[in-house]
């Protein structure tokens, strides 16, 4: 079986092969089969799907077409107000009363495109640390194989993507939690530019580094969601202003999705992976077939080595610890015992670190950034890999260890725009991905350098043996 | 990050927990030492970029126009 595609259910709605009532029954279906065994959803949103699909329908009867999204159902990282229902940020903490008469911007986007919102989806509590089976929510599981983790914290979403939950949804990514989860997960995830989508009505972790981000199966899917998500909010003070993010002027995200590459000069980068405990023998291997798809779309292909690469991962843990616990610090010295046990032993550790080191953190930001400007500036992308090995297993979790295995971090200190996306699979049948960095808002360029490989190929649109056959 | 499994010293451990009781947080002491092991880590993460900064421009960027707007005179 291969995956259903935002893209092809928007076919098939106006071929009337589907309906957004038939298609809400399938995923709800799937939900009720796997969800227990998953952990995908903190909250269904039953009543309000069914209806939300219902007017789609409706509305695509009576020629009312609101775009792509229209009756497809997605699932909402439970960090992303939604009105009438209670954000948990999946912690015991965190008060009810939250954005709880509103939808966040980036959610009433989505409804008003038409989307069907079918839930809020599992996360790690705040969107930091591991899964924690001492707190009363869903350990989510990697549809892949549920022995390993879906990675985070976008874990849901991730999850529910790859097992045919919902065909798309919301992620949040402030060291890779959009695409650490679509990379163990087998799906395809873009942290965009920093600003181009508002994060008012979401939950900070660091808000310096905090983006909201679409994942999906393929990145034609994701350039159909981010074409509603993204765009200027006053309610968030770092939201951009520029034509460039702007509905109207900004690129036509979809329509620059051609196949062809020519004309582009992408740089390849394999040094990243060295810094890891550990790489599987998969890998690289699976980085050289990605350079290959790209020479053969037609780009210019070359070798990089990026600067200044673990200043940025640095940069990017000592000022999310900072801020986290800025924003932490008056409810964590009240009710230590009621956050879960990795969140508040890694947000405590921004209590360790100094006003001066966290300054530096963000001077060397900036100077690493100009340093990796540097060679950007011959390129249109850069791909390196984004995590070292498949989906690790639950038993033996540790975050140290973990913290090793990722090459996402450094990205977010650089607020540029990262797709990743499926590259592979490991001897044990884990996916692997690689992800793509590009100049800042060339979301369009990103975009369509991952959809030209997944015209090359089918690891996107694998789907885990749980899916089909539960 | 340090492996977290590794055991920290002693005086690591008391100097995280005086770090953490300066902050108003008194957590159990088994969690001490989860974090002990993993300061060090984070503290070479931030050790490391000083050296970077050295020659760069003194403070990030602040902007009083941006925040109150420009004034009559501008």
């Amino acid at each position: 079986m291969t995956a259903l595609t935002i893209a092809d259910a928007a076919r098939g709605l106006r071929a009337g092969t589907l309906t957004a009532a038939g298609l809400l029954r399938q995923v709800s279906d799937q939900a009720d089969k796997l969800d227990p065994q998953l952990g995908v959803y903190l909250t269904r949103f039953a009543d309000d799907a069914a209806a939300a699909a219902e007017r789609a329908d409706r509305e695509l009867a009576a020629g009312i077409d609101r775009g792509p999204l229209h009756g497809i159902p997605l699932g909402v990282k439970d960090i992303l107000a939604t009105r009438g229902w209670v954000t948990t940020a999946q912690s015991l903490v965190h008060r009810p009363d939250w954005w709880l008469d509103q939808d966040a911007p980036v959610v009433a986007r989505l409804r008003a495109a038409g989307a069907v919102i079918t839930g809020k989806t599992t996360t790690m509590e705040y969107a930091i640390g591991l899964p924690d089976p001492d707190k009363p929510f869903p350990l989510p599981r990697n549809p892949w194989n549920p022995a390993t983790w879906t990675g985070g914290s976008s874990s849901g979403t991730g999850a529910g993507v790859a097992a045919g939950l919902f065909l798309g949804g919301l992620g949040t990514d402030t060291g890779g939690s959009v695409r650490i989860p679509a990379a163990y997960c087998g799906i395809t995830g873009l942290k965009p530019t920093y600003g181009l989508v508002p994060r008012a009505g979401c939950l900070p972790l660091g808000f310096s580094l905090d983006h909201i981000g679409p994942m999906a199966h393929s990145a034609l899917d994701c350039a159909l969601m981010l074409s509603v998500m993204a765009g200027h909010d006053p309610r968030d003070p770092a939201a951009r202003r520029d034509p460039a993010a702007a509905p109207g002027t900004r690129p036509d995200y979809a329509g620059a999705l051609t196949g062809d590459l020519s004309g582009l000069r992408i740089g390849i980068e394999r040094a990243i992976p060295a810094t890891a405990q550990w790489c599987d023998p998969a890998l690289l291997p699976a980085l050289d077939t990605v350079a290959d798809g790209l020479a053969a779309a037609g780009a210019d292909v070359t070798e990089v080595e990026i600067p200044c690469y673990r200043a940025l991962a640095d940069a990017d843990l000592v000022i999310m610890a900072g801020e986290a616990f800025s924003f932490h610090r008056a409810a964590m010295t009240e009710r230590w015992g009621d956050y879960g046990r990795y969140t508040r032993t890694f947000i405590a550790q921004g209590a360790l670190l100094s006003a001066a080191d966290y300054v530096t953190a963000q001077r060397a930001r900036r100077v690493a950034c100009a340093a990796l400007g540097e060679v950007l500036g011959g390129l249109d992308a850069i791909v390196t890999p984004t995590c070292a090995t498949g989906a690790p297993a639950y038993e033996g979790l540790d975050m140290g260890s973990l913290m090793t295995q990722i090459f996402t971090g450094a990205f977010n200190s650089t607020g540029l725009p990262a797709l990743a996306l499926p590259a592979g699979f490991t001897a044990a049948g884990l996916p692997l991905s690689v992800q793509v960095i590009g100049h800042p808002l060339a979301e369009a360029t990103v975009l369509a350098i991952g959809d030209a490989l997944q015209r090359r190929t089918t690891h996107h649109l694998a789907e885990p043996e749980i899916a089909t056959h539960g | 990050m340090a492996d977290v499994k590794a055991a920290p010293s002693p005086g690591t451990i008391e100097a995280v927990r005086a770090l953490l009781a300066g902050a108003g947080l008194n957590p159990p002491e088994a969690e001490i030492e989860i974090m002990a092991a993993a300061y060090p880590g984070f503290r070479a993460a931030a050790d490391r970029l000083y050296p970077l900064v050295y020659d760069d421009d003194p403070a990030p960027v602040f902007d009083p126009a941006a925040l109150f707007g420009a004034g009559p005179d501008a």
